[in-house]
């Protein structure tokens, strides 16, 4: 994404104008989805109200998808593994924040905070222990799927047999009264986790704008080989991911079990979603995992005000096979070149 | 589901085989009394829901012993523990199968059963169930050999339908999980309702595996309902706290559930701060069939019990073989079975297995009026009358028993 090298200026200027022209056209995209979204709300028969409602409980939903969902994306952009496990990080945020409220009494708040260090841990760690050395030995796209959906299955046996399978609350924020805001009901823990979402979103996109470690990660993102070549310590860069990942995707967990019940398979239940919000806005770019996964948020939301509820992820994937199959790298993907 | 066709047709084609060897002996009705009985059980001495064994098996033993006293046939059991596991739940049918069983009685688990049910019906044996509530087995292809004298799940949504009605609800909204316990059970209410002319505001069916209610819960809170039935395994946590915080609490809205969702539990898992979040939720549960006189009679015979639930409704399954036995002069299956929805819905009653059978060798029709209580089996083998509790959500999350009450579906 960067010029590193002072390069031919025209080319530079040609990228620049192709790159506005995508822009363009992905910004028509939501145009259009926001001008079916008016249309929708005007048809759909809980009225307007309902609607508004239903986009922002989408909203809500929509934001912990993309905060979980961002370390998938960022993974498979800079190291081309599909992390089938991804989910579980999410499940291990939210297990060991539920047990640290429950079990020791500590408040929610810090247990979170720890949530999100033993994420990150546990990114790192993986990254270290497995998807590394894997790498080293060449292990091909396929087995190293495989691998994943693996270490998914294992994950969620353990997290089974430690905590058991009934479904758990915190002992902090379950019910709450809501806040009545031009008549759209929030909840004041609604308001505190997307706010904290838009804003670890943010320090995300500005930390990979900004920071050196940041620029060398999208580097490496748009070519792991040259990066490498213009002595850019990949496997720094790859560590780095693996832990914003894991960090937040036990964040996303965390706070998914403040709206939802806590139990061992609620990452991989998330997962789909995932992998439909961060495909869908185009794998590797911040932006579009964050688009792609409000919408797919907002349009299972809406989609039971219309069809019969359980057809609510069928709504969303159609969606995802519909943008595709129109702009196959994702609303912000870039083409990849092929050949 | 071929494959397991296959699989039946072979082992119905070699017990057939093996049958054929030993049928001079065995098969055909006899006009002499009879003397002995051979039954099966499969039931669960090992695995999940193991504590109810014990008490099953020594119901099925004190039927024997009234039996012999009423001068019926001598019971000579099989047994076979159903574990939890299909497989040695299969392997155990094999077994008696091959003793040459007059009927089985078990299993324990509805899913046990719905595994054992092609095999143990397709040999040509009777079933008979005292626990299998599940709406699945109702018809079931069984050669009208299966019988329970539970009654299924479906009569719950009549006994919830006429609790809604008395407590003066008008307007209902019902969320159920999409599967096949709580979608029969959901049209089985609604069915009620508008019988008993309460108007159902919405239905929202919704997927088992979704991860998030609340546009459900919406949906549900939209119509604006006076009362909400929840058909809810243990989401039905996540959906009442969408509910209250939606403004639809127990103290706005009458909340019903059955004893699907995890009740003992319910409160803390909704609000662990709050007990009390709960208080005046209404639920139906199946009765087991504990504190009857029934059931005080087996623990006095054997006070090591821990618990005597759904006892009472395998002795009937016992009692009713030995008196289809009886009726029929026979110890063939399918004789046996073509005498028990006769038994259920004769002319003059009778409680016990002396009784009725003297009214059966005096040559009237009888109707057993079992342990558990009247039957009145429909011509599918299914009990049309059960007994169900009502109970209701204290303060401190724990329930209290406001009612029981017997439901009967109408012929």
């Amino acid at each position: 994404m960067n010029n590193t090298t002072a390069g031919s200026d025209k080319a530079a200027m040609r990228r620049t104008d192709a790159r506005t022209r995508d822009r363009i056209v992905a910004f028509s995209y939501i145009a259009g989805i926001v001008a079916a979204a008016v249309v929708l709300a005007a048809l759909n028969p809980s009225g307007p109200l309902g609607f508004l409602q239903a986009v922002s409980d989408g909203l809500r939903l929509g934001l912990i998808i993309a905060i979980t969902g961002m370390g998938l994306s960022l993974v498979f952009a800079t190291s081309g593994i599909f992390n089938f496990a991804h989910g579980e990080f999410a499940t291990l945020g939210a297990l060991v924040a539920w047990w640290l409220n429950t079990a020791l009494g500590i408040p929610l708040v810090l247990t979170i905070v720890v949530a999100i260090g033993i994420g990150g841990a546990a990114g790192y760690g993986s990254e270290h222990a497995i998807w590394r050395p894997l790498r080293r030995r060449g292990v091909s796209v396929t087995s190293a799927l495989v691998v994943g959906i693996g270490l998914a299955l294992a994950a969620r046996s353990v997290f089974l047999f430690i905590v058991g399978g009934n479904s758990k609350s915190y002992a902090e924020y379950t019910v709450q009264s809501a806040i009545s805001i031009g008549g759209i009901d929030l909840l004041p823990k609604q308001i505190v986790s997307e706010l904290l979402c838009v804003a670890v979103l943010a320090g995300l996109g500005l930390f990979l704008k900004l920071t050196s470690l940041g620029q060398a990660i999208r580097a490496v993102s748009d070519d792991p080989i040259l990066a490498s070549a213009s002595g850019i310590a990949v496997n720094r860069a790859l560590s780095t991911v693996w832990i914003i990942g894991g960090a937040m995707a036990a964040l996303g967990g965390a706070l998914l079990g403040l709206f939802e019940q806590v139990s061992w398979e609620m990452g991989n239940q998330l997962l789909l979603l995932i992998i439909a919000g961060v495909t869908l806005g185009g794998l590797g770019t911040v932006a579009g995992a964050v688009i792609g996964s409000i919408l797919v948020g907002i349009v299972t939301q809406v989609s039971v005000l219309f069809l019969p509820a359980e057809l609510k992820y069928m709504t969303a994937l159609a969606l995802l096979i519909l943008i595709l199959l129109i702009k196959p790298q994702g609303i912000l993907g870039r083409k990849q070149r092929v050949g | 589901m071929k494959k397991n066709t296959a699989i039946a047709t072979a082992f119905v084609a070699s017990v057939a085989l093996l049958l054929s060897g030993c049928a001079v002996s065995t098969t055909g009705p006899s006009n002499d009394s009879l003397s002995s009985l051979k039954i099966g059980w499969l039931l669960p001495q090992t695995g999940p829901i193991s504590s109810l064994g014990a008490p099953q098996i020594a119901a099925l033993k004190l039927a024997a012993e009234d039996i012999a006293a009423g001068g019926g046939p001598k019971i000579s059991y099989t047994g076979g523990d159903e574990a939890g596991d299909t497989a040695a739940a299969g392997q155990a049918v094999d077994r008696m199968l091959a003793a040459h069983v007059s009927a089985i009685i078990g299993a324990g688990s509805s899913s046990i059963t719905l595994s054992v049910i092609d095999k143990i019906t397709g040999s040509g044996t009777l079933e008979c169930s005292g626990m299998n509530t599940t709406p699945a087995l109702t018809g079931y292809p069984d050669k009208g050999l299966y019988f329970r004298t539970v009654p299924s799940d479906v009569l719950q949504g009549g006994v919830l339908a006429d609790k809604i009605k008395a407590d003066g609800g008008k307007s209902v909204a019902i969320i159920s999980r999409s599967d096949s316990y709580a979608t029969g059970l959901a049209d089985a209410t609604v069915t009620s309702l508008e019988h008993a002319g309460v108007n159902v505001a919405t239905r929202v069916d919704y997927d088992p595996s979704a991860t998030n209610l609340d546009a459900e819960v919406r949906k549900v809170v939209s119509s604006k309902p006076d009362s909400i039935i929840l058909f809810s395994f243990d989401e039905g946590a996540t959906i009442l706290q969408s509910l209250i915080q939606a403004g639809y609490g127990p103290d706005k809205v009458k909340l019903y559930g059955t004893d699907a969702l995890p009740i003992a539990s319910l409160a803390k898992t909704v609000d662990p701060s709050n007990p009390a979040i709960l208080k005046g939720m209404t639920f139906t549960q199946a009765s087991s069939g504990e504190g009857t006189a029934f059931t005080k009679r087996l623990l006095q015979k054997d006070p090591g019990l821990s618990t005597t639930a759904f006892s009472p409704y395998f002795y009937d399954c016992a009692v009713l073989i030995a008196l289809g036995a009886e009726k029929a002069k026979s110890t063939d299956s399918s004789a046996i079975a073509g005498e028990l929805v006769g038994l259920t819905n004769g002319d003059k009653k009778c409680t016990d297995y002396a009784q009725c059978k003297k009214l059966i060798d005096a040559g009237d029709s009888v109707q057993y009026v079992g342990a558990a209580g009247p039957l009145k089996f429909d011509k599918e083998g299914e009990p049309t009358t059960g007994l169900y509790d009502i109970l209701v959500m204290n303060a401190d999350g724990t329930t209290s028993t406001a009612a029981t009450v017997r439901r009967t579906i109408e012929k």
